[in-house]
């Protein structure tokens, strides 16, 4: 009972923060309210008995990656003003939204719950999760170890990029 | 108890709101946190079918899609520093150059 209520609320909240990152003029706002998705997002991870994703989501998204956006937020002036948008292309992006939502909607209508009320005992833990990742997905575990690499190189290249 | 159906709708607000954030915005860092924004709406799905069918490899997804997440804003930012180093702006419409 207390799970469906909490669901709805961290849902609204979270609906509410994504669209104050689109529609910000300020970039350290949205910045900050993208932070507030993430972690709403972690809430409703964790109503989904998915806690090692929960803890995760916070340690790497809202503390990682946004530490990253904030630091180029400061290094690049953000004080651009957005000049005014042709108004077609706000209608557009809109349309185009709306669109993807409907087809996506109706792709999920056709999902059915097996009914599985609380999952398996043990479920979404570090031990059940781990255990699927060094046994079944271990090469890709691996592989994502030669995507980082490649990403570091990528950082270091483009950060040397343009300087004097 | 948390229908299959109420997490699915969250998600697909969360991507459309991500898409029109890429569509409408100039601002590129905006743009890259719209991309986030996409990225995690398939994150929940994931998690919620996995809910859903008591099968936890949807959460070995989500990991993978976070070591990719991380790897696309490290490399996504640092081309924004390099184009701000250039071009003074991070302003999509100042990307030109390739406009005849």
């Amino acid at each position: 009972m207390i799970e469906g209520v909490l669901f709805k609320l961290f849902a609204a909240v979270t609906a509410l923060f994504a669209l104050i990152v689109v529609v910000s003029k300020d970039a350290y706002k949205s910045a900050v309210a993208l932070i507030g998705t993430f972690i709403c997002l972690a809430c409703i991870y964790v109503l989904l008995y998915a806690h090692l994703v929960a803890v995760l989501q916070v340690i790497i998204y809202a503390g990682a990656i946004m530490v990253l956006f904030v630091f180029v937020i400061a290094l690049s002036s953000s004080v651009e003003n957005e000049r005014k948008r042709p108004r077609l292309l706000g209608v557009a992006g809109v349309v185009c939204g709306a669109l993807v939502a409907v087809e996506l909607l109706k792709v999920f209508y056709s999902a059915r719950d097996t009914g599985y009320e609380v999952p398996p005992q043990g479920f979404g833990t570090l031990e059940a999760v781990s255990r699927e990742l060094f046994t079944n997905f271990f090469v890709p575990f691996e592989l994502v170890s030669v995507l980082m690499l490649a990403a570091i190189m990528g950082t270091i290249i483009f950060g040397k990029e343009g300087r004097e | 108890m948390i229908n299959l159906n109420e997490p699915l709708i969250l998600s697909a607000v969360l991507l459309a709101l991500g898409a029109i954030g890429v569509i409408v915005r100039r601002n590129l860092i905006i743009v890259l946190m719209s991309i986030e924004l996409m990225l995690n709406a398939a994150n929940l799905a994931f998690i919620s079918f996995s809910k859903s069918l008591g099968d936890v490899q949807g959460h070995v997804f989500v990991l993978m899609a976070f070591a990719v997440a991380a790897a696309e804003a490290a490399v996504g930012l640092a081309i924004l520093v390099a184009i701000y180093r250039k071009k003074r702006s991070v302003d999509s419409d100042a990307l030109n150059s390739l406009k005849w």
